[in-house]
């Protein structure tokens, strides 16, 4: 199982598979992400699951070595903040004269000074956990290292807090380093040689203040280590007067004395505090970052594809093409003008004409053909027995009223075979009451007519006769 | 418990696939104004997960009742008989060429479908149906009638009188113009034609009426990501010293233009798809962002805000924005000014806001020259500041998704995009609107605005 904690390089592996997947067709995306949904555990949180779906879509991305880019700049500021501690402390001692270091001078620098930073990070901390976003300072050392690991920052463009979670955790870590590198060179210079540490009296500071002083900071050990604590007669006897030239060998055994005590404090307040930030920081930051990534433009409706059972009502067959026309007719067209025969035959198709006479059309108002039959109506048996009943010999014309508005069907062909041998069909679409028959519904029976075998046929439709 | 299915039979051309391609939301579906473009048989399972719910079977339309029904009659017994003839009918007619239309349609209910039986409610009933209508009440099986009114409903009740004696169940239905709800309800009727189907349908009712919030909820935030992206989109090119930076800038505009035109077509296309639509001939403009077609008065009114409208937009967010200012005031003085802070900066940022969009209502975004300390230039173009754009493109794809909304996978037509939609909404929504708008801009507070921005459109198609 790969590690589930959010990483920053997810939210770059995030937005890329988001691009890719623009160009996919979303059926396609469906079924994958329902695919991952359904593989994945149903109870994990939102970023688990979006976890998952990373590591499913690009697997070589979730396991790349996180920090495999530009490394080395991150190693190279965390190798120079232990560098920095550790030479700002041997600076401290090796620079002090007689080798007597200032005790208040050194609480300000490793101590008072690093708590003034750590307030800064807590007031940020504070601000983010109430919403709002402090901008970053232009010289965060953070800046640097992550506009070097990630240079495209517009992924990061709405991942402000995120952003200032990550300088203030990278922050944390400079500052924990700085106070690790003072520390050790806290243990290591002072083993080699003997230093004194002595407080003044420029601010006229008393033995019981700086007593009261000493006891404060070393409240947190003292019950249980009582050696790293310093004796009044030690505080008093570590007063230091620049006048004096000669220190008795006792006093220089007290004003060593101190180093526990110091060494304590600077692990307390110094290195400890930072821990504890770096551990908020970066519990608060993956908070974050798995907030960012959720919000990320695209995520919801990866979850929800993720989430949501996938339906699909369309036909499983591949496409079907459309026909041209009705594949059953295939011959050519012979339109002729309709003109009524004597020697013709009207055949009404199902009732064609309805309750309306032959007269109220204008193509059939000047005259009647000879012969009149139905079909339609009744059986096929009674339709096919009208055909035969038929004179044949004396029908030059078949005339066919239709319902123009109904499509054509196989069936009527099959009815008209008996007249086939009639020379001419016309076949005469009738139109619904106040209602212009539609282009497609000629074409429709044109295409009926040039399948019929007749040596000639035409389709005309039927137009009301005006009042 | 066997998969309900459901065969959707009737003539020719009476919108048999229209039907079958509005419930089964499927835009593949040949569907032709001529008669006959359907000649087999063809399966539209819903399925969830791959669990199939229900099957359409879109039919081929009969073509010979009459000539079926005469075999029927000839080779049945009784009235108990009548189902086997039927299945007879199909096993002795499978390879008979005259008879493949009717053993296509039959076969899935000798099968166990349901009927579904189409009729054309824009043109009058005839006894001449009568026959298929018979041929259907021989199978036996559960059935219904649907009533299309393709043109009109001229002849619906006639329908109603001449079906209510074959069908117990008549119902109206227009393939073409349903709404989802309706086409739910039609769903959820079949499930009334046997017992055992009612569970599976109600069941992939609720699934489709969730899927389709679903849709509604996916293509709203689709139209705000790319709102925010559109906004957001800039273009760099570095220039050398000593060549000129003109045609570059030029070259970045036509560029942008480029882009932003792709951006916006995959997101309409993505929303087609999201709505299952896959062969959508388009009628409209592309975006245009030329000053000249862009903006001028037509175009405003077509797709983002006129003048008026823009200004009492921006001139509102700068009363708000200036107002805070003075109310920082007035709290510093700890009231001694009585309120006069917010009044005046209020006021004051209206105005500037005001003249501000109108001075820059021509300008989609501003071409930056820059000078490279390693030399040569940075020209960029973008992101744009306008306080129209992002009207014009949300007007855009609201009208868009409103078209898709409104139509069914049976309708072939243009999609037409050429009429104002952001007209219709209020000012209030416009002022929140442009508040939205200037927090996409801004990093920190875009993921908020795209929510809410998101919510609101789901909002306003949920209202219809």
């Amino acid at each position: 199982m790969a590690k589930t904690s959010p990483h920053i390089s997810d939210l770059y592996h995030l937005a890329n598979q988001l691009k890719q997947d623009q160009d996919l067709p979303l059926e396609q995306l469906r079924q994958r992400d329902r695919d991952i949904g359904l593989a994945c555990s149903a109870g994990g949180s939102a970023w688990q699951r979006l976890h998952c779906w990373l590591g499913a879509v690009d697997p070589d991305a979730i396991h790349r070595p996180a920090w495999a880019r530009s490394a080395s700049s991150l190693l190279l500021l965390n190798l120079l903040a232990l560098l920095g501690g550790f030479g700002a402390m041997a600076g401290v001692l090796l620079g002090s004269v007689n080798a007597l270091v200032n005790v208040l001078f050194w609480l300000l620098l490793f101590v008072g000074l690093q708590w003034l930073l750590m307030a800064g990070s807590v007031l940020v901390l504070i601000q983010l956990l109430r919403g709002r976003v402090p901008r970053a300072s232009p010289i965060d050392p953070a800046r640097w290292v992550l506009h070097r690991r990630w240079p495209d920052v517009r992924t990061l463009r709405e991942a402000q807090p995120l952003l200032q979670l990550l300088f203030l955790r990278h922050g944390q870590v400079l500052g924990a380093l700085f106070a690790g590198g003072a520390a050790l060179a806290f243990i290591v210079l002072p083993a080699v040689d003997h230093y004194g540490f002595v407080w003044g009296s420029t601010y006229q500071l008393s033995d019981g203040f700086m007593h009261s002083l000493v006891e404060t900071l070393a409240w947190p050990w003292e019950s249980f280590l009582p050696g790293a604590t310093v004796a009044p007669e030690v505080v008093s006897s570590s007063r230091y007067h620049a006048g004096v030239q000669v220190l008795e060998a006792r006093r220089l055994e007290d004003m060593s004395g101190w180093w526990e005590f110091l060494l304590l404090v600077l692990l307390v307040y110094s290195l400890f505090p930072r821990m504890l930030l770096w551990g908020v920081s970066r519990w608060l930051y993956r908070r974050q970052l798995a907030a960012s990534l959720l919000d990320y433009p695209g995520v919801e409706r990866v979850l929800a594809r993720m989430q949501v059972p996938l339906v699909s009502t369309s036909g499983a067959a591949a496409e079907l093409e459309p026909v041209s026309g009705n594949r059953a007719f295939q011959v050519p067209s012979s339109e002729t003008p309709l003109t009524l025969w004597p020697r013709a035959l009207l055949v009404e198709v199902a009732a064609a004409f309805g309750e309306n006479p032959l007269a109220s059309f204008e193509e059939l108002a000047d005259g009647q053909p000879g012969l009149r039959a139905q079909l339609a109506g009744a059986d096929l048996a009674t339709d096919r027995q009208v055909l035969v009943d038929l004179p044949r010999d004396d029908i030059d014309r078949l005339y066919l009223a239709v319902k123009g508005w109904e499509p054509p069907v196989a069936e009527l062909a099959d009815l008209l075979e008996p007249l086939f041998d009639v020379p001419h069909c016309s076949l005469l679409l009738v139109p619904l009451p106040g209602r212009p028959l539609p282009q497609h519904k000629i074409e429709d029976w044109r295409a009926f007519a040039r399948a019929l075998p007749f040596q000639g046929v035409d389709v005309q439709a039927l137009k009301p006769v005006r009042p | 418990m066997s998969i309900p299915v459901f065969a959707v039979v009737g003539r020719p051309n009476k919108g048999k696939s229209s039907i079958v391609a509005t419930l089964a939301r499927d835009d593949s579906v040949v569907i032709e104004a001529r008669a006959g473009s359907t000649w087999e048989a063809r399966e539209f399972p819903m399925r969830v997960d791959g669990k199939t719910l229900y099957t359409l079977v879109d039919t081929p339309g009969i073509q010979r009742a009459r000539a079926v029904l005469e075999w029927l009659r000839a080779h049945a017994d009784d009235a108990a008989s009548r189902p086997r003839v039927v299945r007879e009918f199909v096993a002795a007619h499978q390879t008979d060429a005259r008879f493949h239309d009717e053993c296509a349609l039959l076969q899935p209910i000798v099968d166990g479908a349901g009927i579904i039986y189409v009729v054309d409610g824009s043109v009058p009933f005839g006894a001449d149906y009568e026959a298929e209508m018979e041929i259907l009440r021989w199978t036996g099986r559960p059935s219904l009638a649907v009533i299309n009114p393709i043109d009109n409903e001229d002849y619906v009740a006639e329908w109603q009188a001449g079906l209510g004696q074959y069908f117990q169940t008549v119902r109206l239905f227009n393939a073409q113009r349903a709404e989802a709800s309706k086409q739910l309800e039609l769903l959820a009727l079949f499930g009334h034609l046997d017992e055992q189907w009612r569970a599976s349908l109600d069941r992939a009712v609720r699934v489709l009426r969730a899927e389709r919030e679903r849709e509604h909820r996916e293509v709203a935030t689709l139209i705000t990501e790319w709102i925010a992206a559109a906004v957001d989109f800039q273009l760099s090119q570095r220039v050398p010293d000593g060549l000129p930076v003109k045609p570059v800038e030029e070259l970045l505009f036509a560029r942008y233009q480029h882009e932003l035109q792709s951006r916006e077509r995959r997101c309409r296309r993505q929303i087609e798809e999201v709505y299952h639509y896959h062969r959508l001939q388009r009628n409209e403009q592309d975006i245009d962002l030329e000053a000249s077609e862009l903006f001028n008065v037509e175009q405003w009114y077509l797709w983002g805000l006129d003048r008026r409208a823009l200004a009492l937009v921006a001139a509102s967010a700068g009363a708000l924005l200036g107002g805070s200012a003075g109310l920082v005031f007035d709290g510093a003085t700890a009231g001694l000014t009585g309120g006069l802070g917010t009044l005046l900066s209020g006021a004051f940022g209206a105005a500037s806001g005001g003249v501000a969009a109108l001075r820059y209502a021509d300008e989609i975004a501003q071409l930056k020259v820059q000078g490279i300390p390693s030399g040569g230039k940075l020209v960029s173009y973008g992101p744009s500041c306008n306080p129209n754009f992002p009207f014009v493109l949300l007007g855009r794809a609201l009208l868009h998704q409103q078209r898709l909304c409104s139509r069914t996978h049976a309708d072939r037509s243009d999609l037409q995009l050429d009429t104002a939609l952001l007209a219709q909404v209020s000012d209030t929504d416009r002022r929140q609107l442009a508040r939205w708008f200037s927090a996409l801009r801004q990093p920190r507070g875009a993921p908020a605005a795209r929510e809410a921005l998101t919510a609101w459109m789901v909002a306003r198609t949920a209202l219809g």
